[in-house]
C-alpha cells in the first residue's frame, strides 16, 4: 500500500504521462502542425482561471500581462518556485524555474516534439493572441534541466 | 495637379504604400537637405526611382529614412524608363531588413536616439508587410477571392477573406491541422512531397499549401472555378510571397 507520500508522486507521474501520451499522439498524427492547438488549449485554460481564479488581463503591455500569468502559478499554484520575463524589442523570452512539468517537456523535446501543452506558453500565447490583439509567434521552448528552467520565447511579427 | 507636404507628416514608406495601393501615376520628388529622389509610380508599383547617379531599387532603400524634407507629388506623370520591377510591398520589406540590419551593425552607444526614432517609424511588422502584399494579390487574381497566410503554430499572419464574422484563432488552427494531416497521410502513403490540398464544399473550395516550412497559405474560390486555374494562381501567389517571408 503506497504512502500518502508516494500516492502524491504517482499523481505527478501520471498526469505526466497523460501529457507526455497526448502530445506525441497529437505530434504523430499532425506533425509541427500540432503546435497550432497552443493556441486554442491557452483559450480553454485561460476562460477556466478567469471563472475560477479571477484572473483578469488588462493593459496594453505583453510584460505585465505575462508578469500576472507567471505570478499565478507561482503564488497561487505553486507549479514553479520562480519566473522571469525579459523583452528586448520585439522578442519576449519568459524563464520559468523548477517547474513540475520540466522533466516530461525534455522528455517531449528529446523525443523530437516540440512542446505545446504547458500552461505558461497555452495561457500565455491566448492572452497575447485573443485577449491583446498581439500577433504572437511561438518562436522557441528551450529546456534546461541542469539549470532547472525552462525558457519560452515569443515573438510579435 | 501637384501636391505638397512634408516627410515629418508622411513617411516615405507611407507615401509609396498609399500612391502604389491607389493605383496611381505619378512622379514623386523628395528633397532631404541637399539631395535630390525622384519616384515614378504606375499601375500599383513603383516603376523607376533616382538619386545621383543611382538608379533603381537602391534608390529606394536609401531614402526610406530620410525622416525630414518634402516632396511633391504631380499626377499624371509616366515613367521615363523601368528601372525596378519588385512590387512595392517587397521593396519595403527589403528596406525595413536593410535598415534592421544597419542598427544591429552599430553599437548601441553609437546610435544616436533619433536614428532609434527613424528606424522604428519607417519599420514596419512582417504581418502589416504580408497584408499589405497579400491584398494587392487579390487584387490582381480572379480566382482566388479570399486567402490567409497562417504560421504552423496556428498564428494567423494575415487574412483578408469576403466572409463576416469568423474566429481567427480557429481558422488558424483549422489551417494548420489541415496541412499538417494531409503531409503526414502523404509521407504515411509513400505518395512522395507534398503539394497542396484541395478540400471542396457547395459554395466553394479550400486551397492549402505551403509558403515555406514554417508557413502556410490557405486561399478561397468560388465553387464554379476552374480548379486547374486556381491552383495555378495559388502558385503564383505563394512564389510572390516566397519573396516577402
Amino acid at each position: 500500500m503506497a504512502t500518502e507520500e508516494e500516492k502524491k508522486r504517482n499523481l505527478a507521474r501520471i498526469n505526466a504521462m497523460i501529457i507526455y501520451g497526448l502530445e506525441k499522439g497529437l505530434w504523430d498524427l499532425f506533425g509541427e502542425s500540432a503546435l497550432a492547438t497552443t493556441n486554442l488549449i491557452g483559450n480553454g485554460m485561460l476562460e477556466l482561471l478567469e471563472k475560477t481564479m479571477g484572473l483578469e488581463i488588462g493593459g496594453e503591455d505583453p510584460q505585465d500581462v505575462l508578469t500576472e500569468i507567471g505570478r499565478l502559478f507561482v503564488d497561487e499554484f505553486g507549479i514553479a518556485t520562480r519566473f522571469d520575463i525579459k523583452r528586448m524589442d520585439d522578442d519576449i523570452d519568459f524563464i520559468i524555474e523548477n517547474c513540475v512539468l520540466m522533466q516530461v517537456e525534455k522528455d517531449l523535446v528529446e523525443a523530437g516534439i516540440k512542446p505545446f501543452v504547458c500552461p505558461y506558453l497555452n495561457i500565455s500565447t491566448a492572452a497575447m493572441r485573443n485577449r491583446m490583439g498581439l500577433k504572437t509567434k511561438i518562436s522557441g521552448f528551450e529546456v534546461n534541466l541542469d539549470k532547472k528552467s525552462c525558457v519560452l520565447q515569443f515573438q510579435m511579427v | 495637379m501637384a501636391m505638397q507636404g512634408n516627410l515629418q507628416d508622411m513617411a516615405v514608406a507611407d507615401l509609396i504604400q498609399h500612391n502604389c495601393q491607389d493605383r496611381k501615376t505619378a512622379r514623386l520628388i523628395i528633397e532631404h537637405n541637399d539631395q535630390q529622389a525622384t519616384l515614378f509610380f504606375n499601375e500599383g508599383s513603383v516603376q523607376h526611382a533616382a538619386l545621383g547617379d543611382t538608379r533603381g531599387e537602391e534608390v529606394i532603400y536609401r531614402i526610406l529614412n530620410w525622416q525630414e524634407g518634402r516632396f511633391i507629388l504631380e499626377m499624371g506623370l509616366e515613367p521615363p524608363a523601368v528601372t525596378i520591377t519588385r512590387s512595392w510591398s517587397g521593396l519595403l520589406l527589403e528596406g525595413a531588413k536593410r535598415l534592421d540590419e544597419e542598427t544591429q551593425l552599430s553599437t548601441i552607444d553609437s546610435i544616436p536616439l533619433n536614428q532609434e526614432n527613424v528606424t522604428m517609424a519607417t519599420r514596419k511588422k512582417k504581418s502589416e508587410l504580408l497584408a499589405d502584399a497579400l491584398a494587392e494579390m487579390l487584387a490582381d487574381s480572379s480566382d482566388i477571392e479570399g486567402s490567409a497566410i497562417i504560421g504552423l503554430d496556428g498564428l494567423v499572419y494575415s487574412i483578408n477573406v469576403p466572409v463576416g464574422k469568423l474566429d481567427e484563432g480557429l481558422i488558424g488552427a483549422a489551417g494548420a491541422a489541415l496541412v499538417g494531416l494531409s503531409k503526414r497521410s502523404v509521407e504515411q502513403m509513400e505518395r512522395g512531397d507534398f503539394n497542396q490540398t484541395l478540400v471542396q464544399g457547395s459554395k466553394g473550395n479550400l486551397i492549402v499549401t505551403f509558403i515555406d516550412d514554417q508557413t502556410l497559405l490557405l486561399g478561397l474560390t468560388a465553387a464554379n472555378v476552374n480548379i486547374g486555374m486556381a491552383f495555378s494562381e495559388t502558385r503564383a501567389l505563394v512564389a510572390k510571397l516566397q519573396g516577402i517571408l
